[in-house]
Formats: C-alpha cells, sequence, structure tokens
C-alpha cells in the first residue's frame, strides 16, 4: 500500500475520467479536531502524543468498517526524508508533519481519498478529497470518518466556541474547504487579479499552487474559506461552491475570447509548448508546469489532440517524486532537468496517437 | 474617493469588515482613521510602526493590548499556558485554554474570523440543550420566510413548534 502511494504519481481516486474536470481539478475538505483533555500537540509531552496515536490506532478497523476499505496507518518515523517529501508534494500530509516526526503518523484510505494526520498541529487533521468540483461528496466522507472516531473518543469541543483547536484561525467547525482550478486563459487576458481580488473581498482566500508570489505557476490556483466561525459547514460549502462556478465561467469566456480574437494565435502557443515538452533534454520544473498549463488548455479547448492526465503530469515533475522514480535521494539540478525532461517525453508520446513524433 | 467619516480630505486607508457576517468596506483619511483606531482599539496602527515585524508580531497585529491589557488569569489551570504565551505563539495549549482565556478570546476570534457565534454542526454527545437551541434559531429564520411570503399557516405551525422546543428546554 505504501509503496503504491509513494511510486505512483496518480493516487487511485485521481484515475476518475467519467467526469468532466477541466478547469476545477479537484475539491478538498479538511477538519481540525483535537481531543477532550489532552493538551495540543505543541503543548502535550511525548506521552500526550503517544496517547492520541494509541487512540487512532485503535481506529484502523471502525474506520475500515464505515468506509468499506481498508486503511493504512504510517509512522512517520519510518520513513525517508524523501518518502515524507513525496506524501507532501502528493497533498497527503503537510510540510509542517513531515518536519517533526515523533509520534506523527498519517493514515491512509486504501484508495488515497482520505487521510488523517495525527498530532500535525492539532491532534487529527481529517483530509477528504475529490476530483472536480465536488465538495459536498468530500464533506460528506470527511463526516462519516469524523463519526466514527468521535463514536468512540470525545473530542474538544465547546457549546460556544464549537470544535476547539489550537490555532484560533481554526476555531469553530475546523473546517477548511479548498478547490484547486487550472484558469490559464483569465492569467492570459489579465482578468485574474480582478477575480482574485472580487473573492478575497469575500472572506474566501486565494494563493497559487506553485512558487511563491501572486502569480500562480501553471495557472493552478487554489480557493479556500477563511471563516470558521459565524457560518456553518453547509453554508460555506454552498458560497465557496458558487465562487468556484463563477471562476469557472469566467474562465470559459476568457478561452472562447481567446478562440475569437486569435484562434491561430493560442493555436502556435499550444503546439510550440508541446513541441519542447516533447523535444527537450532539459527542462526545470517551473519551465514545465508553465508548458504543460499550456497543452492542458489546448486538450481542453480541443486544439490538440493528445491524452495527458494534468494531475499525473503536477505530481510526475516536482523534485522529490522524480528522485524517488529514479530511485535516488538527491540529485543535482542538471541530473533532475534532465530526468523530468525524460519523464515528460516519455509519458506524453505514450498518450500521442502513433506514440512517435 | 473622499473619507466615509470627513467627507473632505481624500481616502487613503481601506478597511473591510466583517460584522454579523455582513461585509462592510470603508474609506478613511488618515487623520479620521487614526481616530476611529483609537475608539475601536483596531489593530493598523501596530502595522505601521517598526514594531510590526518584530517578534511580537502575533501580539501586535493580532491581539493588541486593548484586547489583551486587563488580564485576570494568568495560567489556564489544565496546562499551564500563560496568555503572554499564547501571545508570542499564537497557539493555545489546550481545550480548558479557551475557558481561562474567553475574555480574550472572544474579542480576538471576532477579529479575526468576523464573529464570534458558532453555527456549525454539534458532536453526537453532550450537547443537546445546544442542538435545540440551534433548531429553534432555524425555526425562527423559517417563521420570517413563512410570513414574508404570506403562508401564515405554516407560520403558526412553525409558531407552535418553537413554543413546544423551548418549553421542553424549561422542564429539562
Amino acid at each position: 500500500m505504501l509503496h503504491t502511494i509513494l511510486d505512483e504519481a496518480l493516487s487511485p481516486w485521481m484515475k476518475d475520467t467519467s467526469l468532466d474536470h477541466r478547469i476545477v481539478l479537484s475539491s478538498r475538505i479538511r477538519l481540525a479536531r483535537n481531543f477532550k483533555g489532552i493538551p495540543f500537540t505543541n503543548r502535550g509531552d511525548i506521552n500526550d502524543l503517544a496517547k492520541v496515536d494509541g487512540y487512532m490506532r485503535s481506529m484502523i478497523t471502525p474506520l475500515q468498517t464505515v468506509y468499506g476499505k481498508s486503511f493504512s496507518k504510517i509512522n512517520l518515523e519510518s520513513l525517508s526524508a524523501i518518502e515524507r517529501d513525496v506524501l507532501v508534494e502528493k497533498h497527503l500530509i503537510s510540510p509542517n508533519l513531515a518536519n517533526q516526526i515523533q509520534e506523527r503518523s498519517v493514515i491512509i484510505s486504501e484508495d488515497s481519498r482520505i487521510s488523517i494526520m495525527v498530532n500535525e498541529e492539532d491532534h487529527l487533521r481529517i483530509q477528504s478529497m475529490e476530483l472536480g468540483l465536488q465538495l459536498e461528496k468530500a464533506y460528506e466522507k470527511a463526516i462519516a470518518v469524523d463519526d466514527a472516531i468521535e463514536s468512540k473518543y470525545d473530542y474538544a469541543f465547546s457549546k460556544d466556541f464549537g470544535y476547539l483547536t489550537a490555532c484560533p484561525t481554526n476555531v469553530g467547525t475546523g473546517m477548511r474547504a479548498s478547490v484547486m482550478v487550472h484558469v490559464p486563459a483569465l492569467s492570459m487576458t489579465g482578468k485574474l487579479q480582478r477575480i482574485i481580488r472580487s473573492i478575497i473581498r469575500m472572506g474566501y482566500s486565494v494563493r497559487g499552487l506553485y512558487g511563491e508570489g501572486s502569480e500562480g505557476l501553471g495557472h493552478v490556483y487554489q480557493i479556500s474559506n477563511q471563516q470558521t466561525m459565524g457560518i456553518s459547514e453547509q453554508a460555506t460549502i454552498e458560497q465557496l461552491s458558487q465562487i468556484v462556478q463563477g471562476v469557472v465561467k469566467e474562465e470559459e469566456k476568457a478561452r472562447a475570447e481567446l478562440w475569437t480574437t486569435d484562434k491561430e494565435g493560442i493555436e502556435d502557443k499550444v503546439w510550440r509548448s508541446y513541441g519542447i515538452l516533447t523535444h527537450a533534454r532539459r527542462i526545470s520544473g517551473e519551465e514545465a508546469l508553465a508548458l504543460l498549463s499550456d497543452v492542458q488548455l489546448g486538450i481542453d479547448m480541443k486544439l490538440i489532440d493528445v491524452t495527458m492526465n494534468f494531475h499525473e503530469m503536477l505530481v510526475i515533475t516536482r523534485p522529490n517524486f522524480l528522485a524517488k522514480l529514479v530511485g535516488k535521494e538527491s540529485m543535482g539540478t542538471q541530473e533532475r532537468d534532465s530526468q523530468r525532461a525524460q519523464v515528460i517525453r516519455d509519458t506524453l508520446l505514450r498518450g500521442t496517437k502513433g506514440g512517435t513524433i | 474617493m473622499k473619507c466615509d467619516s470627513c467627507g473632505k480630505e481624500n481616502a487613503n486607508v481601506h478597511m473591510t469588515s466583517i460584522v454579523n457576517g455582513v461585509k462592510e468596506e470603508h474609506h478613511y483619511c488618515q487623520q479620521c482613521a487614526n481616530q476611529k483606531e483609537q475608539g475601536t482599539g483596531s489593530m493598523f496602527s501596530s502595522m505601521f510602526d517598526d514594531t510590526f515585524f518584530n517578534n511580537q508580531f502575533f501580539a501586535n497585529v493580532m491581539y493588541p493590548q486593548s484586547t489583551l491589557g486587563n488580564s485576570k488569569l494568568s495560567a489556564c489551570p489544565q496546562c499551564g499556558m500563560t496568555i503572554s504565551a499564547f501571545n508570542h505563539q499564537g497557539r493555545l495549549g489546550c481545550d480548558k485554554c479557551y475557558e481561562a482565556f474567553q475574555q480574550h478570546l472572544v474579542p480576538l476570534i471576532k477579529r479575526i474570523q468576523g464573529s464570534t457565534s458558532y453555527e456549525g454542526r454539534l458532536p453526537q454527545r453532550g450537547a443537546e440543550d445546544l442542538k435545540v437551541e440551534q433548531t429553534i434559531k432555524q425555526l425562527r429564520n423559517d417563521l420570517i420566510q413563512a410570513v414574508k411570503q404570506e403562508q401564515f399557516e405554516r407560520a403558526a405551525q412553525i409558531r407552535d413548534e418553537i413554543k413546544s422546543l423551548e418549553q421542553s428546554k424549561v422542564s429539562n
């Protein structure tokens, strides 16, 4: 199980092709929970951490019964640094959890949709992921897991503040709902910043998934709620879904605009990017993300006939996954760029009709 | 753009506030902004002075003196966390900290979350009263809607339901 998680770029849940998940890549619900009467992770001693870990060990079987799929509990101390980093790149654990490993673990469902970080900033961070815009479904699954745990152990809860968390920014529902979107046309037409500003004004946050600064590499952004008090989980999910639907509409409009104003221009961009990706011998992560985003846009707009899973490419081009793929603990920049170029060439040619250029 | 307050000077301080889930934008000139701030104990003087980026970041930005000044309880009885340690780290020590530091946390949560009323789901055990309260709250909203839509029969039904729930609360 661990083996599959670490070595395959695509988590099982990402393979569902029945859904049209252009523009909206994935939805995620995260619940922060703590057990009653045990100090939060930052203040707990090793016995407290071990107690929390023990609670969760005892939950593996009940979780399987509720969820209908098997769960694995992975002790972070048993992993190498690079294996932990791969879990971070796949969004299964947070960088925070990867850095502090004593009595820390992650519980992952067989389909990788559910992951529970144990002894992160809060005792539990229950995370549930779905393809496309499916916050409701992700929420239902997270709640099923939440209820199963709560039926055995009492959570820290107060009627004034709701679920109690280490940081007051999470107190209340403890819920962070996030949606990952790919919006290249909004960037190209210069409309993105205005949209980001209006989303922020509604009390939601937007951040580029890759790279620093406001311009997200690969035009992939994450939109999340900020408020966990004064609003219910359902209302948050409804609002966020509406915001995302609005973004999708704007992105579609921008794509139509690109098509009518200069179809050849966008076609040229897509094919050039495809040309570089299928021929380059060395490519940086940054460049790869930008070009892959172009190709994905070309696929969405039916300008290019290639089969590519954007999720897979996003994971495959990450440094630690690459290193793991090649079986090395560390690689120099040059070697990494050359490995990356090769993996991208191989993957894209597999998805191209005829298989050769 | 002119200042919302004096209407004379140009507005160069822009704030968004969330009160009871309603977002409002305000635009003030520097002078009026300073005055407002003294009145409300808001956070932006600390953003303009030099102490902003020192190691009291959390204390200055999120927990200004006005909300922390009248500290009575110095440590959490369960985990020993102190309010000054919290100001420093921005993390609470345990569930009891929320009771121990309630008077500090309420204005803080109001500031960062825009609300201090909990509207989320309830645990399966030990929150029966709260469940009834939430149901009543929901029914009151339904009642207002029903009256607006002139569905008076339904409104009367909802009213009776609220009454009986309130009575059950009292008898418990």
